[in-house]
């Protein structure tokens, strides 16, 4: 009787023993025991199957696209700043602008002309012409990729339209098409 | 540190002490990856997912009996540690943290009260099993039952026992970092590892 009660006080040092949480003294007086104990080296031994079968259990596949849909939910995450042009600030400007934003307009249908083969207008094309006829095409300002923007506006990049906050270049482009139309 | 953006363990106490935070820095390789992404460096975050998104799908998945669940977790787990790069401040290997967070993710969902029950169907299943394969015809398929059996045992152990023994048995963590990742005493974590380590044997021993 003595003996279990002796074993019941080893018991949960046992798994202690396992994960290598004992003192050094500790350790040595429970491995002293286990040693000499009928009940605990058996149980020491089911207690230590138990991790060798934990441990081998299979590791379920990470999905392939589990960064991928963590990516989307990051991107997605608010505050975060998009990479995308901010259109209402062309927007700004109001009735005075409008004439800016038809010569853009103008210039730009005059480069997707000449980069996409078509050329409604001709890349030789009167300015003049060009800009009256604008603003009766179906181009806007708002359906105006970002990158086609960009080249026209002959930027590096996308981002860098977004830091234009005079429009300075725009103002630029509408000075060359009315010189060359004047 | 804020490590979970969970409230319903403010005030845990159990991080390492002051003079082992130092060091963390020094020899927790994860711990310097986290503080480059704090940086800046985005290769960081990157690294850490490549290192734990496995070993944490694993154990969420034993934790909620659910892939689907475990891998939206999974998720979940990453984009706190994420949200909190500009604040993070090491006091515990990234790894303590990392489970302290995804545990309090899985204790939250498992108290949804939506959630079905899994325990019920599991203890079923797994006593049947287990007596059925009294009889092993090979070792190989014998040693295979063994190990489903034992995962079976495992996910029908109270939640906080089946952590603690996990995070232990299998993913090597300490008992003082056990204890971060459940905010409970370290001889708490003591006590629930053994009493889950001794369910299971005790189990495995009747099946077999």
């Amino acid at each position: 009787m003595s003996e279990l009660r002796a074993c019941a006080e080893y018991d949960e040092n046992l798994s202690a023993l396992l994960d290598g949480e004992l003192s050094e003294e500790r350790e040595a007086e429970v491995r002293g025991h286990v040693a000499a104990c009928p009940h605990c080296a058996p149980r020491l031994e089911a207690l230590r199957r138990v991790d060798r079968l934990l441990a081998a259990a299979p590791a379920p596949p990470l999905p392939s696209d589990l960064r991928a849909r963590l990516g989307a939910r990051i991107a997605a995450e608010p505050g975060r700043r998009q990479p995308r042009i901010r259109r209402p600030r062309l927007r700004r400007f109001g009735p005075p602008a409008l004439g800016f934003a038809a010569a853009a307009a103008a210039a730009l249908a005059l480069y997707l002309g000449v980069r996409g083969g078509e050329t409604p207008l001709g890349a030789g094309a009167p300015a003049r012409q060009i800009a009256q006829t604008a603003p009766a095409m179906p181009l806007e300002l708002e359906d105006i990729s970002a990158e086609d923007l960009a080249i026209v506006l002959e930027i590096e990049t996308v981002e860098d339209l977004e830091v234009i906050a005079n429009l300075d270049l725009l103002v630029r482009l509408v000075a060359a098409v009315e010189a060359e139309a004047g | 540190m804020d490590p979970t953006g969970d409230d319903r363990n403010q005030g845990a106490s159990g991080g390492l002490e002051s003079s082992a935070e130092a060091s963390l820095r020094v020899v927790d390789p994860d711990v310097r990856l986290m503080l480059a992404f704090r940086d800046g460096d985005a290769a960081g975050f990157d690294s850490l997912f490549q290192r734990w998104a496995s070993p944490l799908l694993r154990y969420l998945e034993r934790m909620l009996r659910d892939a689907t669940a475990a891998e939206d977790l999974v998720q979940e787990a990453f984009l706190r540690v994420h949200r909190a790069r500009e604040r993070y401040t090491p006091d515990a290997r990234f790894s303590t943290w990392l489970y302290r967070i995804a545990t309090n993710l899985a204790l939250n969902e498992l108290r949804r009260p939506r959630r079905r029950d899994p325990h019920q169907s599991i203890d079923e299943e797994g006593t049947v099993q287990l007596v059925a394969d009294a009889s092993p015809i090979d070792e190989v398929a014998h040693a295979r039952r063994l190990g489903e059996a034992a995962l079976r045992e495992l996910e029908a152990l109270p939640e906080r026992q089946r952590a603690a023994l996990w995070l232990t048995a299998v993913e090597g963590l300490a008992y003082s970092e056990v204890a971060v990742a459940l905010d409970v005493s370290e001889k708490a974590v003591k006590a629930l590892v053994h009493r889950g380590r001794s369910a299971l044997a005790a189990k495995l021993q009747q099946g077999v």
